[in-house]
């Protein structure tokens, strides 16, 4: 048995996973994370399914390597990217079904694809999650970013992108990436008014 | 104290039994996790389930007995120190404990000692069942959530 302590990324990298009710910056190094994308409704039959292989291939995967008594691992939160078609920022305006998604849970850089590989292999041969080939592993880099703590629905965070904004408006950038949100509930259990999701949104020096 | 009643199907578990303090169910977890993992059974719709022979209260707690399970299908066969089990159907009054597992007594208390005895209904001599909706690895302990199930006798 390994005598390495858990990774805890969430810990490891606690700036961007604790922040607080006000909008703040923040810069974000590079993250490996299982992903996968898709488009529609959030909630929808391609979400879910995809959803589903997501923790499938994360779970099977940290569970084959303690198995095997490697390095274990905290599997952390949800995270999700949205944009939709020829625009970062102006998804809210958008149908939901033409949204466009990529979910992800960041995972330490040790997982390899071959392991992603053959976690798709058990999930898709018991039934579990037929889109488990889709997962893949991606590393990006964020860098300079706003975030702010949204507690409430999901409906209700074009208010808190505002005040994001005008933080940034105010340090004289602006936003140029994806929306990126990071899941603290789980919806299905949750209070929407107690709903607590980081939003992230990368920006850049105005005028650039 | 917000109560429900729910009806249970029979439920098929694999599970790994653990004796001793409730605290220290963390092993039986792992072995169970490790096995189950492994095989691609914990996908996005797991059920994490724990059973609860006895109350602390009154057996001593090197001999409270827990099943650690997770719902498999019948195609699942027991191996080494997993172990599979059917899980009784039938009425269940649900509570959900808001907060870390160790203070799952208290709700107990209030559950089984204030609750159940205004309620009109009586205890089955069956376990009670814990189930696990968040991963306690990475849940923050104040926003864990557990939903109590007691078995009741049917209204006659």
């Amino acid at each position: 048995m390994t005598t390495n302590a858990k990774i805890d990324l969430c810990r490891r990298h606690k700036d961007e996973y604790a922040t607080p009710k006000d909008p703040v910056l923040v810069t974000v190094g590079e993250g490996t994370y299982l992903t996968v994308s898709g488009r529609g409704e959030p909630g929808g039959p391609e979400f879910t399914d995809r959803i589903g292989a997501l923790y499938g291939v994360a779970y099977t995967v940290k569970m084959t390597r303690k198995f095997a008594s490697l390095q274990d691992y905290v599997v952390g939160k949800l995270e999700g990217q949205w944009w939709v078609d020829g625009s970062c920022q102006d998804f809210a305006r958008v149908p939901r079904d033409q949204w466009n998604w990529r979910l992800m849970i960041r995972t330490p850089e040790i997982v390899t694809p071959n392991e992603l590989r053959q976690a798709a292999t058990t999930l898709i041969g018991k039934g579990k999650a037929p889109s488990a080939d889709q997962v893949k592993l991606e590393s990006f880099t964020e860098g300079l970013c706003v975030q702010m703590l949204h507690v409430g629905p999901y409906d209700r965070e074009i208010e808190t992108i505002a005040r994001m904004k005008a933080l940034a408006a105010e340090k004289g950038l602006e936003f140029h990436g994806r929306h990126h949100e990071i899941y603290l509930s789980d919806p299905r259990r949750v209070a929407p008014e107690r709903l607590k999701t980081i939003l992230r949104i990368p920006v850049l020096k105005a005028g650039r | 104290m917000e109560v429900r009643i729910e009806r249970l199907e029979p439920m098929h578990v694999a599970f790994v039994r653990h004796v001793g303090p409730y605290n220290q169910v963390g092993s039986a977890w792992e072995k169970l996790c490790m096995r189950l993992g492994k095989e691609g059974q914990l996908g996005a719709g797991a059920k994490f389930i724990g059973v609860c022979y006895d109350d602390p209260e009154v057996t001593a707690s090197e001999r409270v007995r827990y099943d650690a399970c997770v719902a498999v299908g019948d195609d699942f066969t027991a191996a080494d120190e997993v172990g599979v089990q059917t899980l009784a159907g039938g009425e269940y009054a649900v509570v959900t404990h808001a907060g870390p597992y160790d203070t799952l007594g208290q709700t107990y208390a209030e559950f089984f000692g204030q609750w159940l005895p205004h309620s009109g209904r009586e205890l089955r001599s069956q376990p009670s069942l814990e189930f696990y909706l968040n991963d306690p690895d990475s849940t923050d302990p104040a926003d864990l959530l557990t939903d109590i199930y007691a078995p009741l006798e049917p209204l006659t």
